[in-house]
């Protein structure tokens, strides 16, 4: 039995925090069969690939502890100071707990919600028994069920059947605790005829040591739409792994865009699943490293049913010791027939001490199929620099050009002028580093 | 010649004597043993050194566990206990035309293959057995201080170079199958290529297993010295009949600075084989390494043709075509591995998979620091046709060198309606047309080989192609 691995929390912490979140009894019994599963499962074996550049030790918590929840904060009347974009809803997460949450009174009228799981379980107790785990449930992977089992509040985002919410919902999680595990958990269901944006950010304020284990996961409804967001800019000492994964039901279509700039040693795995037909599922993944980070991302377009499309379009630069490691499914079931499905992976490396791994794979089991990916590494070409240089343009700045050109395309897809404005600043501020 | 097989039963203690040294027919018990080997070792009057490597390899493969990729549920399936490990020539057959399929025989006589040769190619015949008996080696060839013989007859007569070079490339310890080859390898061809000679004729070598649940494990090992060319090829489009049976082939090619070398395999092993091969090659400065790589038959095959990249300037190019149809796959793929500053390589691999067909694309690509102005270029295109058909692309990048350009691109899709549609406007009927595409998909393979392979293949082609409309 791999049951004795080394960490440092027990079932009695998951009684802890299932009491301190103040949830009802039925989410303490799936946190406790969540607690189950992480100690029956083995830790992931590194001789499948999907572990093959990561290892999976970084993430278990025995130096770290868990934060109990604290109670969630009243929504907020007023837009909390010192936002820069005008969305429609806001919640942020300090450490643990979902403190402040906003929503438009326009949204708040219309029946959206912005709330914390604890609550929701009571509040909206058939809508998240429905779906809390339904795309990660504690079985998807041993870290999962740790999510499942320790998540402290978590977050909650519900469009009700056709409204189409107007400016994003902007999440901000923010952990700060020095030597502790954070769990960030959002769970997303897109009714019917919906439509939403999502901006989910996290950070560490104070760049304290934190082992993140993040989980997001929803449901798109027949009809609905979905925008999701991720940027991650964990601080320089933390260590993250991730999984998000989005259902997608017929006619429903999601959009999203990860961008991954933080964290010392990381590893995510995004999916979307064209579980109805006429799925359509765009993604956009943007990393750049530095230093000597590590990110090891596998992306997953999974067609289970007919005449659904995807679209995969991830994007790797990398400085100094930086290391990618990327990995990306397109899987074609045997019951879906006249699927697109298209995968694009780039990677460019700025300095020779750099490296990056492409895996992007192919699985068709339905012959009536149109399917192509395509993978690139290389250096900055410097035909190019040359030519910038030519136009007056100290070496540096060119370097600065060609990487926002290279990342241009990904991030052109951002609609909102404010976000790709800010997410411009992020990058250019890594760069100048 | 009387129906020997009626009163042969294989599974009897061999009571037709086959045990008998003093005429050097020699059938091993099944299974394998410590042993085996030392007799096999001893049988073929081999030099201590080998002994010691079979038995060290040995204690490799049961030490080592299965691989847990690719089929993992037809590896596992493999009894080991049930295979023959050293078979000497004998005139004795395990199998009689009668026990040939229907379908092999078929492709026979529709692909225009000789009486005589069907027979061998059928496994009845006695010409052909575990080692390689047969060697035409040209005159001119012989003059120009080419060597080439079977492995066995290498490591008589040129043990310096044998011991030298032998499991440089490969050694036993790469994975189970190697170590299981390193064990108990027989047969195969040892070809030596003096500086600046070319060979003109390409070289060719047939190697069948025709034995029930005979193990094939060839070794061959092929040094093409400063400046030379030659042409290397194994296997051959027609079928090749045998009972479930395990090939597990070796294969280390040394190109040394300057020489270019092609190495072409057809393998059309028939639909219960398993084929785990491991082939690799190192290139020195400025050499050329070519696999060209055909699998039509076989039920499993596990392949994936490497070129390390050693020397600066060296050109690797891989060039595959598999074919899945019912019951089989193709698990087959390419390895290039940039060593040194400037070296260059290319692959392309076309599959196909059809009427519930399985073929996968699994390649590695790896570029270590220092390869500067390294250049790789990766193509697969998958065609699908029938339902429950499957194809994956597996392709793995590991690239720790900036100053590189790597680029890979994979399409999957089925054959497209509007060429079929043109096609058939022309006259063709639907399922002439889907030849006719099948065939225009593998034609940058085809046309890379000798005529009569080519000529051989399409033909070929058209056969699998039958009853896949309606």
């Amino acid at each position: 039995m791999e049951a004795t691995l080394k960490n440092g929390v027990s079932s009695d912490d998951v009684r802890a925090i299932a009491e301190a979140a103040g949830e009802p009894e039925w989410l303490a019994t799936w946190r406790h069969d969540a607690w189950d599963v992480w100690e029956q499962t083995p830790l992931p074996d590194r001789v499948k690939h999907l572990w093959r550049y990561t290892d999976p030790e970084k993430f278990l918590i025995d130096k770290v502890t868990p934060v109990l929840p604290a109670a969630a904060g009243e929504a907020e009347d007023e837009l909390p100071a010192g936002m820069q974009e005008s969305p429609a809803g806001v919640g942020i997460v300090d450490d643990a707990s979902l403190q402040t949450s906003w929503l438009a009174p326009e949204w708040r009228e219309a029946g959206v919600v912005i709330t914390d799981l604890a609550t929701a379980a009571s509040t909206h107790e058939e809508l998240v028994r429905e779906h809390l785990g339904r795309a990660v449930g504690p079985g998807a992977g041993k870290f999962e069920a740790l999510n499942a089992a320790l998540f402290p509040g978590g977050v909650l985002v519900y469009v009700p059947c056709g409204v189409a919410v107007q400016g994003p919902i902007h999440l901000f999680r923010r952990h700060g605790i020095d030597l502790s595990a954070a769990f960030p958990r959002l769970l997303v269901v897109i009714d019917e005829g919906a439509e939403a944006t999502i901006i989910d950010e996290y950070s560490n304020p104070g760049d304290p040591r934190v082992v993140a284990n993040a989980v997001v996961e929803g449901t798109v409804l027949p009809n609905g739409h979905l925008n999701y967001f991720n940027i991650q800019r964990w601080g320089s000492r933390t260590r993250s792994h991730a999984r998000q994964r989005f259902l997608l039901q017929r006619d429903a279509s999601a959009s999203t865009v990860n961008i991954a700039l933080g964290g010392q040693y990381n590893k995510t795995d995004i999916a979307n699943i064209q579980q109805g037909e006429n799925a359509q599922s765009e993604m956009i993944g943007v990393t750049f490293g530095a230093g000597t980070q590590h990110f090891d991302t596998h992306t997953e377009h999974v067609h289970e049913a007919s005449n659904s499309f995807s679209d995969m379009d991830f994007k790797v630069v990398l400085e100094d010791e930086a290391r990618s490691a990327y990995t990306g499914l397109i899987r074609i079931e045997l019951d879906a027939a006249n699927c697109e499905a298209y995968q694009e992976n780039r990677n460019l490396m700025l300095d020779p001490t750099c490296s990056a791994h492409s895996i992007p794979e192919l699985e068709i089991l339905n012959e009536d199929v149109r399917c192509t990916h395509g993978a690139t590494v290389g250096p900055i070409d410097p035909d190019q620099v040359y030519y910038l240089k030519t136009r007056g343009l100290p070496e540096r700045e060119a370097e600065k050009l060609i990487v926002e050109g290279f990342f241009g395309p990904a991030l052109d897809r951002i609609e909102d002028e404010g976000l790709r404005d800010r997410l411009w600043g992020l990058i250019d501020d890594k760069i100048a580093d | 010649m009387s129906s020997r097989s009626d009163d042969l039963d294989i599974n009897d203690e061999y009571k037709y004597g086959f045990h008998d040294p003093e005429v050097a027919v020699y059938k091993a018990e099944k299974g394998l043993t410590e042993e085996v080997v030392r007799k096999m070792s001893e049988m073929k009057g081999e030099p201590d050194w080998m002994l010691e490597f079979r038995l060290q390899a040995l204690a490799t493969f049961r030490a080592k566990p299965m691989p847990k990729w690719g089929s993992t549920e037809l590896l596992n399936s493999i009894n080991f206990d049930e295979i023959y490990y050293y078979l000497k020539p004998t005139e004795e057959q395990g199998q009689t035309w009668d026990d040939v399929p229907e379908y092999i025989k078929n492709t026979f006589e529709k692909l225009g293959i000789p009486e005589a040769e069907r027979k061998f190619l059928a496994g009845v015949s006695a010409q052909y057995e575990s080692e390689v008996v047969y060697h035409s080696l040209q005159k001119e060839i012989e003059a120009q201080g080419v060597i080439f013989l079977d492995m066995d007859a290498g490591l008589r007569e040129h043990e310096e170079i044998v011991r030298k070079y032998f499991a440089s490339v490969i050694p036993a310890e790469d994975n189970k199958f190697s170590a299981l080859n390193s064990a108990v390898w027989s047969g195969g061809s040892f070809v030596y290529v003096p500086p600046g000679v070319e060979v003109t004729m390409p070289l060719q070598a047939y190697f069948r297993i025709n034995a029930e649940n005979m193990g094939q494990f060839e070794r061959t090992l092929i040094i093409a010295d400063e400046g030379s060319r030659v042409h290397y090829i194994e296997g051959c489009t027609a079928p090749t009949y045998v009972r479930d049976s395990l090939h597990s082939a070796v294969v280390e090619i040394i190109a040394m600075p300057g020489a270019q070398l092609r190495y072409t395999t057809i393998q059309n092993w028939s639909k219960n084989v398993y084929n785990l091969v491991t082939k690799r090659a190192n290139a020195y400065e400025n050499a050329v390494v070519e696999w060209v790589d055909g699998n039509l038959g076989s039920k499993l095959t596990m392949k994936y043709p490497c070129v390390n990249l050693l020397g600066e300037g060296a050109h690797g190019e891989i060039l595959s075509v598999a074919f899945a149809n019912e019951g089989q796959h193709q698990d087959a793929g390419a390895k290039i591995h940039h060593v040194a500053p400037r070296t260059t390589s290319r692959i392309t691999s076309k599959s196909i998979s059809k009427a519930g067909g399985r073929s996968s694309y699994r390649g590695m690509i790896k570029v270590e620091p220092g390869a500067v102005g390294a250049k790789v270029h990766v193509e697969c295109d998958a065609l699908l046709m029938g339902e429950s058909s499957r194809s994956d692309t597996y392709p793995t990048m590991e690239i720790a060198e900036e100053q590189v350009q790597v680029e890979h691109e994979a399409r999957v899709s089925k054959v497209g309606d509007e060429q079929l549609f043109y096609l058939m406007s022309r006259g063709l009927t639907e399922e002439e047309a889907l030849v006719m595409v099948v065939n225009g998909f593998i034609e940058p393979f085809v046309k890379e080989l000798p005529m009569e392979y080519a000529v051989e293949l399409n033909r070929l082609i058209q056969l699998e192609m039958e009853g896949s409309v309606g």
